[in-house]
């Protein structure tokens, strides 16, 4: 096996780095330059050679594995999800957004207001 | 006199052994001291050549002045080194030749010159070091690329390549530890010592090479992977020379080897740097590497990146 898949990451991007790499990620899978099962490279590997925190890739890996993008396989390492290319497709911000935009509104056609809004939001975010 | 006493005796005057390892360590000086270093004048001179340092500025962080000065001070070195080998050699021959001195008292004669041979690839692969750290200084890019494939030991080397080194590993403390009839006296165990320590840095080199941050900020990931698997494949063989060394070593004192000795020494040293040096000459070829990734880039270009 010897292809070169590679990424990169752009230090003066205003988009985080951990955005950056699950954005190419999920563009390798949907380009089909990276198969599912194939294996990836580890944290430490990744954070060396893009010379960043390895926190960074963790994170980034981790909101990958939570979209079922890649699996961890504990010792053996981390391979892209059986199922990666259509999980891909999901867009998670664009959902969460509909999610509140519904809840907003019919909130707000209680009465509710503003500022009780995002007071037991933070209430909410906080005990969770 | 019959016909086969005075075949034996002409046999006796021409010293085969001494003959034979006369020509081993003019092979030894030759291919260490001039062939080598011619080759890698060569590469430089092409480099040069190819890359010059108004377009390649990445390549040579402290200017073209201190590429062409190392050039200069390893090729200043290898020569003086080559002269000395042959004003010892010559000198050798004449006295085993003449009689003043016998071949088996000459057995340090090839490490030791061998050592001394080495001296230039050190200070060459010291100078590529700074060289790349100096690169790193100097790297500002904003841009920086990374593989999307792991890299284990067996993405470089075969399975069997390992097994072979381990084998021959295993072989040299059984052979050891049976010529000493398994008793763990001040030899074996200083043999052990040095095994376990040439062995260590072998794999700590490995671990580095493989796992640790790129020492060449801008080199392609193919040409970094040619490199890493042509640095693992010479540890692996000359872990596998050190064993057969150690072999012999020991077998010279069982079985009375001692006129071999010196050869065996000098075979040896060839041996470990046609396997080595030799080995990156012959498979990292200069036209198969990315230099692009070195150019400098033009003003309207965005900022670089490290492929």
């Amino acid at each position: 096996m010897c292809y070169f898949m590679n990424i990169e990451i752009d230090l003066d991007d205003p988009k985080p780095i951990f955005a950056q790499l699950i954005e190419q990620i999920k563009q390798a899978v949907a380009n089909d330059k990276i198969a599912p099962n194939d294996p990836l490279p580890s944290i430490r590997q990744l954070a060396n050679d893009l010379e960043v925190n390895s926190k960074t890739i963790s994170k980034a890996y981790k909101l990958l594995e939570r979209d079922a993008v890649i699996q961890s396989k504990g010792y053996r390492g981390t391979f892209v999800h059986p199922d990666a290319k259509a999980n891909c497709q999901i867009d998670l911000k664009e959902w969460v957004t509909s999610q509140f935009e519904e809840l907003i509104t019919r909130l707000k056609e209680a009465g509710v207001t503003d500022s009780e809004m995002r007071l037991t939001f933070n209430d909410v975010l906080t005990n969770n | 006199m019959t016909w086969l006493q005075a075949m034996l005796e002409i046999e006796e005057k021409i010293m085969w052994i001494e003959l034979l390892f006369f020509v081993v360590f003019f092979v030894q000086i030759i291919l260490i001291s001039y062939y080598y270093p011619k080759k890698i004048k060569q590469r430089m001179d092409y480099v040069f050549e190819h890359c010059p340092v108004e377009s390649y500025g990445k390549m040579y962080p402290k200017g073209f002045e201190s590429a062409l000065k190392g050039k200069f001070t390893f090729s200043l070195v290898s020569n003086v080194i080559l002269v000395l080998g042959l004003i010892v050699f010559v000198a050798a021959s004449i006295f085993i030749f003449k009689g003043g001195a016998k071949l088996e008292n000459f057995n340090f004669l090839p490490l030791a010159y061998g050592m001394l041979q080495g001296v230039p690839f050190f200070i060459l692969e010291l100078s590529g070091f700074k060289q790349f750290k100096q690169m790193r200084e100097a790297n500002h890019a904003s841009k920086r690329t990374a593989e999307l494939n792991p890299r284990s030991l067996f993405t470089f080397i075969t399975p069997l390549k390992l097994a072979s080194a381990v084998s021959a590993c295993a072989l040299c403390i059984y052979l050891i530890l049976m010529f000493n009839d398994f008793i763990f006296n001040a030899t074996v165990i200083t043999l052990f010592v040095s095994l376990t320590l040439c062995n260590s840095l072998f794999l700590g080199l490995g671990y580095k090479i493989i796992h640790g941050k790129k020492l060449d900020p801008h080199q392609s990931a193919k040409d970094r992977h040619i490199a890493t698997e042509v640095a693992l494949g010479s540890f692996i063989s000359v872990s596998i020379m050190v064993s057969i060394f150690f072999i012999f070593n020991q077998s010279v004192r069982e079985y009375s080897l001692d006129i071999w000795e010196p050869m065996f020494n000098s075979i040896y040293w060839v041996l470990v740097m046609l396997l080595s040096t030799g080995q990156v000459l012959l498979r990292v070829k200069l036209h198969d590497i990315d230099f692009d990734v070195y150019k400098t880039p033009t003003p309207s270009e965005p900022a670089t990146t490290n492929k």
